[in-house]
């Protein structure tokens, strides 16, 4: 019976509350706009920031979950490099094999020469690509780094013992130099040397902004021809594919050789960097969780000035219906039902503006997304899920005051109030 | 069993602190009133008559004295048992109405029933047979500014009426209408009240007490007279009203 009598009035407070939105439309409008707005930035950052993690996640896993990446600077830093890291030592080809064969959980190692080819180019014909990006790999480098031939073939160990001028073009690299027939037994002149195409390479995921992976810019060729070409060239990024569910210890394994190969003392951190796709995305994840942490106290700004406008919309709204609530409290209304009618109006009012808010912002990424096709947005669950709570919670919030203020009016001196 | 009086106050007063200075506006009640009377009670402003109805309306309640309704003693209740208690025993009617604008006749006068906890179709119904009652069932979807004021008054007798509570309690209820539709309206009170139900009626004018079967009258506090009306036959002019509003429609 309590409850019954509880939910009609429930309904009856939903319903007044609608009614009486309706009947202010301009009013209820303007004073929404601060939670209106706070939901529109909350919403449409979430979701580019979501959309971009997503294909950096999307991206780095490309490359396998089960590897471990080693470079001698960090993969991920803000900010200059410190002393200690500019003198460095560089990652050489023996840091590999130790780890190839020191390390029970590695599986196989793919150690990767990056050429400096800055203000150089690459060419074919009259089809020029500036500043090529050119890396010096074993065959293995195709299962560590999950790449796919599309045509021809990968170099083979003969061709990277005998040191033979021969490449593998990224899709891209394909694509500008070779716009039409095959590539495949063409000659690339690429920093002055010439190589033979033996085979391209599947396009990968696109960026996060829609833009170009790099890595489908790339020039594969076999590591010793590099060294041949390139004697004074030794910093080296390794990849080691790690056995099925053996990353951590090969983490640890890994770690310990370096640390011992590069004399590093037991008091000294780590002189270079190791990271796996899922210390990738966590790295990358703290760079979103701050743009987030931000974004949220700006539309929290957006909350306190729309939960104020509300608050003082609704105390005028109890002073305009003193009449009413006295009525009401004659017929029957008890403190709790007139505190919980003006609860709900507050809340219906601001759940309204972030729900319209919502709206907006997910028509406004629609019409991004036509202008922008290759740009990747995804609204998260909890966007909305906040932009429905976040609001009624502000309605709540600054609503009290003004509710308590209608369930304590005194009938008698209400139903006399002009 | 003897049914209670509908009313019985004893000692009822009321003191209202103004500045450092305190107002008895009540100074001391005993009123006795029955089942099924129709009392009015008469007063010029600032005998205290509107105090004595918000006593009796239980929208106040006594700095001392003891007050009865329908049995039950209700100087001591707390706020939400009263409105409890003014939900199911006491129908206002009141000077200006005081109807909801955005509301039609019908949901007005569910409105009581709503904080009665009646199941929507059942408040619907009997809501339908309140305006029934005051003969309003064909303005039942009209909103209060599409109506007269004569309408209008009925639209709140009806909701006074839907709960079929114990006492109807009319504050000037015919305040702000004209000699016609007050006459209407007095018609009305007089066959409900010959359908049996209690009706106080709060007044300031002579001719609309008159109607009433027995007028009490405060002065400074305290009552001043109580006397009965000529019961049978009652007076001509309202005897026209009656018969007037008696074959309604």
């Amino acid at each position: 019976m309590n409850l019954r009598r509880s939910l009609f009035a429930t309904w009856e407070g939903t319903r007044l509350a609608f009614e009486t939105l309706l009947a202010n439309r301009m009013r209820s409008f303007l004073t929404v706009l601060g939670i209106f707005i706070g939901v529109l930035m909350v919403v449409a950052v979430a979701s580019v920031l979501n959309g971009f993690r997503q294909s950096v996640v999307d991206q780095v896993e490309q490359f396998g979950t089960n590897n471990v990446y080693i470079t001698r600077f960090p993969m991920m830093q803000i900010g200059r490099r410190t002393r200690e890291q500019r003198l460095r030592r560089e990652l050489t080809l023996e840091d590999a094999w130790a780890i190839r064969d020191l390390c029970p959980s590695v599986e196989m190692v793919s150690p990767v020469l990056d050429v400096p080819t800055f203000l150089k180019r690459a060419s074919h014909g009259k089809e020029e690509i500036d500043s090529p990006i050119l890396h010096g790999v074993f065959p293995n480098e195709v299962e560590v780094a999950n790449r796919v031939v599309v045509e021809g073939r990968f170099f083979s160990d003969q061709e990277n013992e005998h040191a033979s001028p021969v490449v593998v073009l990224g899709f891209k690299s394909a694509e500008a130099l070779f716009p039409s027939g095959s590539p495949i037994g063409k000659q690339v002149l690429i920093a002055g040397h010439e190589y033979t195409v033996v085979g391209t390479l599947e396009k990968r995921k696109d960026g996060p902004f829609g833009d170009d992976n790099r890595e489908d810019s790339v020039f594969l060729a076999p590591f010793k021809t590099l060294q041949r070409y390139y004697p004074g060239e030794e910093d080296l990024f390794i990849a080691a594919r790690c056995w099925p569910e053996q990353r951590d210890a090969a983490l640890d394994e890994i770690v310990q050789v370096l640390r011992y190969r590069r004399r590093v003392r037991w008091n000294e951190d780590d002189n270079f960097d190791v990271g796996t796709a899922d210390s990738l995305i966590a790295s990358f994840d703290d760079i979103v969780f701050a743009a987030l942490a931000v974004m949220f106290l700006l539309s929290t700004v957006g909350f306190m000035v729309g939960g104020v406008g509300v608050m003082n919309i609704m105390l005028v709204s109890v002073r305009e219906r003193t009449r009413e609530i006295g009525l009401r409290k004659a017929v029957g209304a008890r403190r709790r039902d007139i505190l919980g009618q003006f609860l709900i109006e507050a809340m219906v009012l601001c759940t309204i503006g972030g729900v319209i808010g919502l709206l907006v912002a997910e028509g406004l990424l629609q019409l991004v997304a036509m202008a922008m096709p290759r740009l990747h947005t995804e609204t998260p669950l909890w966007a909305r899920v906040f932009a429905f709570a976040g609001s009624g919670g502000v309605g709540l919030f600054f609503g009290l005051w003004p509710a308590w203020k209608a369930a304590s009016l005194d009938p008698v001196e209400a139903l006399r109030y002009e | 069993m003897s049914t209670p009086p509908v009313i019985r106050t004893l000692g009822l007063t009321r003191e209202f602190a103004m500045g450092s200075t305190t107002v008895r506006a009540l100074r001391g009640v005993d009123l006795v009133i029955a089942r099924g009377e129709y009392v009015a009670i008469m007063g010029p402003s600032g005998s205290g008559k509107s105090t004595l109805m918000n006593l009796i309306g239980c929208l106040d309640t006594p700095t001392e004295g003891e007050y009865w309704l329908n049995g039950q003693p209700v100087a001591d209740l707390s706020p939400d048992q009263l409105a409890r208690i003014r939900n199911r025993e006491i129908g206002f009617v009141f000077q200006s109405f005081n109807l909801l604008a955005r509301a039609s006749a019908l949901r007005n006068v569910e409105l009581p029933l709503i904080y009665g906890g009646v199941s929507p179709k059942e408040r619907r119904e009997r809501a339908a047979e309140a305006l029934r009652q005051v003969d309003l069932v064909d303005r039942m979807d009209h909103r209060p500014n599409e109506l007269s004021g004569g309408q209008r008054q009925r639209v709140s007798i009806a909701r006074a009426l839907v709960t079929q509570p114990a006492l109807l309690l009319a504050d000037e209820p015919t305040g702000n209408l004209d000699s016609k539709t007050s006459h209407e309206i007095m018609a009305l009170f007089r066959h409900l009240s010959e359908q049996g139900n209690t009706i106080v009626l709060v007044t300031h004018e002579r001719d609309i007490a008159e109607h009433a079967r027995r007028v009490v009258t405060i002065r400074d506090g305290l009552v001043a007279s109580d006397e009965a009306m000529v019961a049978a036959p009652p007076p001509p002019h309202a005897e026209g009203g009656a018969a007037a509003a008696g074959a309604p429609a």
